[in-house]
């Protein structure tokens, strides 16, 4: 049977290369003015589309000597030409920019170069859409996205389509990021304005991106300009940043260096809100004509000190990330890359005497350092035709917590992680194509390790076992088929995909709280699998120069899906595995949006209807209850409109379902100064009984957002602009947590409300 | 002038929209809807020591209600073989006025529990049967040396007093110990009046502490202890069963630890009351010593 199907693919592939008679068009798109390569620019010759790859590279062809070109890419100029072709051609094409408008309108998060499964952004349609404090974060964008959910104002997770916020992988220029966000979420942790381009998957995910389940965000960050020197400043509410780039060798050698500060901690001292500062930086060298090193490094630190009580905690994530690009052939691409990753969280206190309150010393910190090696191989085969594999190592290693006492660490745990891939992106037809991969992992726990074997009742760990030999002590393995088909009919396409993903690493958090910055990361391990996830999904997308509509309905199966017992003890104990159970999650829902991208007035509204259920023995009295990010009914619009080419003012209101908590529904009445005294006349404290897991919902969410943005005249060597908005303008009280007293008021929390945001930035060239 | 006035206003409006909560009515709480089924609710300790022993009983209840009070229910324990009938303090005729309370249930005589044995307590309230039962585990002598003593606070100057009371984990058994003295509380026509005051230790052989951040240390109500420079300090170490030792700590996750960082995921609290009841029957042994104020205060300088 597998030499059935190997020989089928085979004969596919061997006849879509051998059949292929037509004149080939191959190319790379650059802007007119850094050089920099542009990824996922729409390349039109006739009825024959194509995107620019990360390389900037694209091929497609012709049957006729007399072609039209069309190139167009999102903030430039759309390059337009007629070529006469007499053999298979190579061409050089550098696009303009359209500093901010294009054909007369301000473009927001702009899809249109989305196909079903992935949606890709540029830094402008970031920049250029309203999010709270008013400043340009990618994280807040994607949450204006159908079908993705966050539970709080300020929080930096992605919760998609039934997934949880461990369950994306995060990358910035191939560096998988641990952290979404600085100061418990405010900000994103990539600074947009060095951002190249950005993809999203989260129905088909290519199989060259494996780890993580429930999504991809792809971010790649900019090269720095090749022909001149520039420089960008800007401040803001939340903070201010700054950045250089220019040519190291003219045409062939550039760098690219920005950093960027919080300014709340100066603004609001009586808060205690922590810093935050991160600095990229990046070299680009053109070896030869077929050759590139790229060279980046991102370094970023949270910082929060509480002075009365000498508490600290300090967040640091440092990548390193060195890249080869090679293309042997215009129709070759090899990138292979070397990765250094240390995420690092960490907490203390310093043992002090105040207000008769006795604070111990303590330090607890915890962390995963990756270090990467992969390459991908691509080959362009011919314009109906992209074949693409390649294999990752990676070694992860965790410190899940260490504590300044020796009793309450989480034992240490290594982790390999190996892949295999390969893929083809083939037309069968003019209107029939397909994306078909295959990926193969292996998770080894490796090295020295302690581990606990634990009873069928979990209350106890039986042995514990020392592994002292540093081999392979245990592995799991995932074959992940991924295929998706789709039907092209003039400017609407319809697809089906399944996709199988697997993750070995886990996210433990206080989920409890709206905001926390104690998190935790464990592997896959004799006691806890991996997760697996089928995810089936089926779309139509209608996409015009001005409009683009977009429906999908998807279903989603997790297996080995965790969620953590009564009275689970995260932190601080080494039985932690002890501490949650594992079953299956399941996720379904519908998503629609529509877009209006070009005249004066532009936006996109989206609806998304959806359900998340686990289904984990042990937890709760029954065996169904929602997922603490089951949030079934969204909807949210976006408006813009330019009412002078300088003056640009927007809206947008979110609504969605009260999420899911556990909660106080009654009490009982306990006393700490009775015990053997039978004084029971002293106060009293109210021990809270809780509702079933999940089962209370809170009230509904919704704002509304204004924004306005001026550009000043540019001058010959900068422009600037000035933007202010304010967030939950109507003032809408949704609340955050609830404190519930017996002898005092209770107490409700609300996220915020009127918050204002002003913004300028200037830009140097 | 203009930008400072611009970043004084911002501000002023952010300062307002970080922080913001306000009073809540209970039917505006989510769940408020969901109703709690009404419940005995126990809270009672036998001791090893021949005295009077008290069981308090009260009800659950909702949110923005109160509990009822348990009158009239028919409560005994029995000890191996004897049987002990528990009458209510409000009728009790050796219980001080001060602590007589309706829903205090207070042994007939001077009871005492025994080691080793099985402790049941039985209620019958409105036509519904209670149960709970618990071991009494042996408790081990104690000197004031090591975890056993107080934690000095150093407040003003170089002035030092005991801090009693405090909760601490990892401990090779768990234990309580309840701290007796006498403060000093004023001057009348009698002369100078001292009051009797308590506080509670607790050890607990847990590994990790629900919060971290009172690793070893954290106080409860009364922390100051003041006691009059001439008085004696009374330790009673209380030995606690396995599952009464959970029933604490999960007692203090609900209420001390609620909403902290280090929280544990909330839950509710678990019960050896059978019939759906809540709270916890519990028996202890017991071992006192006395010691005077200022040598427990040496061996805490010098700990």
């Amino acid at each position: 049977m597998v030499k059935k199907i190997l020989f089928l693919v085979c004969t596919i592939f061997i006849t879509s290369i051998c059949a292929y008679s037509q004149s080939k068009i191959s190319g790379i798109v650059k802007d007119s003015i850094s050089g920099e390569v542009l990824v996922g620019a729409i390349v039109s010759v006739g009825e024959n589309h194509d995107l620019t790859n990360n390389y900037g590279r694209f091929i497609t062809s012709t049957n006729s000597t007399n072609c039209n070109i069309e190139i167009s890419y999102l903030g430039y100029e759309t390059y337009k030409k007629s070529l006469t072709i007499n053999s298979d051609t190579s061409i050089v094409i550098l696009l303009r920019t359209n500093a901010v408008k294009i054909d007369g309108v301000t473009v927001k998060a702009d899809f249109t170069k989305n196909s079903l499964n992935c949606k890709q952004m540029s830094m402008q349609s970031i920049t250029q859409t309203p999010t709270s404090f008013g400043e340009p974060d990618v994280i807040k964008v994607m949450q204006l996205q159908p079908g993705i959910k966050n539970i709080g104002d300020g929080s930096s997770g992605l919760f998609v389509r039934g997934g949880n916020t461990d369950q994306n992988l995060i990358y910035i220029d191939e560096a998988s990021m641990y952290s979404t966000s600085h100061m418990y979420g405010f900000v994103s942790i990539c600074n947009p304005f060095l951002l190249k381009s950005v993809k999203f998957y989260n129905s088909y995910i290519p199989s060259e991106y494996g780890g993580r389940i429930s999504s991809v965000l792809d971010m790649q960050l900019k090269e720095g300009n090749k022909k001149t020197y520039a420089g960008s400043f800007n401040i803001g509410t939340l903070s201010t940043n700054i950045g250089v780039e220019g040519p190291i060798i003219k045409d062939k050698a550039s760098f690219f260096v920005a950093a960027r500060g919080g300014n709340l901690n100066y603004i609001l001292k009586d808060l205690d809100l922590p810093s935050f500062n991160d600095v990229i930086a990046k070299v680009n060298v053109d070896l030869n004509k077929n050759n590139t090193l790229f060279l980046s490094a991102y370094l970023s630190q949270d910082k929060e000190i509480k002075k009365e009580i000498n508490s600290g905690h300090i967040q640091k994530n440092n990548s390193f990330i060195a890249r080869w690009a090679c293309s042997p052939k215009p129709n070759i691409f090899i990138n292979t890359s070397l990765i250094a990753n240390n995420y690092k969280t960490k907490s203390s206190q310093d043992s002090i005497l105040s207000n008769k309150d006795v604070y111990k010393s303590y330090n607890w910190s915890s962390g995963v350092q990756d270090y990467v090696a992969k390459t991908k191989i691509e080959l362009l085969l011919n314009p109906k035709n992209r074949l693409a594999f390649g294999g990752s190592f990676i070694y992860h290693q965790l410190t899940p917590g260490e504590s300044s006492k020796e009793s309450m660490s989480i034992p240490n745990s290594d982790v390999l992680e190996n892949s295999i891939f390969i893929e083809d992106n083939i037309y069968f037809t003019n209107k029939f194509k397909a994306q078909i991969g295959i990926r193969y992992m292996e998770y080894w726990n490796v090295g020295k390790a302690v581990w606990y074997s634990y009873d069928n009742n979990y209350t106890a760990a039986t042995a514990t076992k020392n592994v002292e030999d540093g081999g392979i002590w245990n592995r799991y393995n995932s074959l992940e088929p991924r295929v998706k088909l789709s039907y092209l009919q003039g400017k609407s396409e319809y697809a089906i995909s399944y996709t199988r993903t697997s993750q070995s690493l886990r996210k433990l958090s206080n989920n409890t709280l709206a905001y926390s910055n104690i998190e935790t990361w464990v592997p896959a391990s004799p006691n806890i699998k991996p997760m697996f996830c089928d995810n089936i999904s089926a779309g139509y997308l209608f996409s015009t120069n001005s409009i683009t509509i977009l429906a999908e309905a998807y279903y989603k199966h997790i297996k080995n899906q965790i969620d953590f017992i009564d009275h689970a003890k995260l932190f601080g104990n080494p039985h932690i595995e002890s501490q949650f159970r594992a079953g299956s999650a399941q996720a379904y829902g519908f998503e629609i949006s529509l877009q209006k991208k070009s005249g004066k007035f532009t936006g996109q509204a989206s609806y998304s209807l959806s359900k998340v259920e686990y289904n984990i023995p042990g937890i709760t009295n029954v065996n169904k209850y929602s997922a603490p990010y089951d949030i079934p009914q969204d909807f949210k619009i976006q408006l813009s409109y330019e009412i002078i080419p300088q003056l640009n003012v927007g809206v947008a209101w979110v609504y969605s379902s009260g999420r899911p908590v556990t909660t106080e529904i009654g009490g009982t009445l306990y006393s700490y100064s009775a015990l053997n005294s039978g004084d029971f006349t002293q106060k009293k404290d109210l021990v809270p009984i809780y509702s079933e897991r999940n089962s209370v919902r809170l009230p509904s969410y919704h704002r509304l957002d204004i924004s306005c943005s001026y550009d000043f005249k540019a001058q010959k060597h900068f422009s600037h602009s000035v933007s202010a908005g304010i967030f939950n303008a109507y003032g809408r009280e949704n609340p955050m947590y609830y404190d519930v007293n017996l002898d005092e008021p209770s107490f409700v929390h609300y996220s915020f409300k009127y918050l204002p945001s002003l913004s300028y930035k200037l830009k140097i060239f | 002038m203009k930008s400072n006035l611009i970043i004084v206003i911002l501000s002023v409006f952010l300062f307002c929209s970080c922080d913001m909560y306000s009073n809540i009515d209970e039917e505006n709480i989510p769940g408020y809807e969901q109703k709690v089924e009404k419940t005995l609710f126990v809270q009672g300790v036998i001791t090893s020591k021949l005295e009077y022993q008290f069981i308090n009983l009260s009800t659950s209840f909702d949110l923005g209600e109160l509990p009822d009070t348990v009158s009239n229910a028919v409560v005994k324990v029995t000890v191996g073989d004897s049987v002990y009938n528990f009458i209510e303090s409000t009728l009790h005729n050796n219980i001080p006025e001060n602590l007589q309370k309706s829903g205090l249930y207070v042994s007939e005589n001077k009871i005492s529990g025994k080691v080793g044995c099985v402790h049941t307590l039985s209620v019958c309230y409105k036509g519904e049967n209670f149960f709970a039962s618990d071991s009494m585990v042996s408790v081990s002598d104690f000197n004031f040396e090591g975890n056993v003593i107080p934690n000095i606070f150093n407040s003003m100057g170089n002035m030092k007093e005991l801090v009693f009371g405090g909760i601490r984990f990892a401990q090779e058994e768990s234990f309580i110990i309840e701290w007796e003295w006498f403060t000093f509380w004023g001057v009348d026509e009698s002369g100078v009046v001292n009051k009797q005051k308590n506080a509670k230790s607790y050890y607990f052989t847990d590994y990790t502490s629900p919060n971290i951040a009172s690793d070893s240390e954290g106080y409860l109500s009364e922390k100051a202890a003041d006691p009059t420079i001439d008085s004696m300090v009374t330790a009673t170490k209380m030995s606690i069963s396995e599952e009464y030792s959970n029933y604490l700590i999960q007692t203090m996750n609900a209420t001390l630890w609620n909403n902290s960082l280090f929280s544990p995921t909330p839950a509710n609290v678990v019960s050896n009351v059978s019939n759906n009841g809540l709270g916890f029957f519990a028996a202890c042994d017991v071992v006192s010593k006395e010691i005077p104020y200022l040598q427990l205060l040496d061996k805490a300088i010098k700990k």
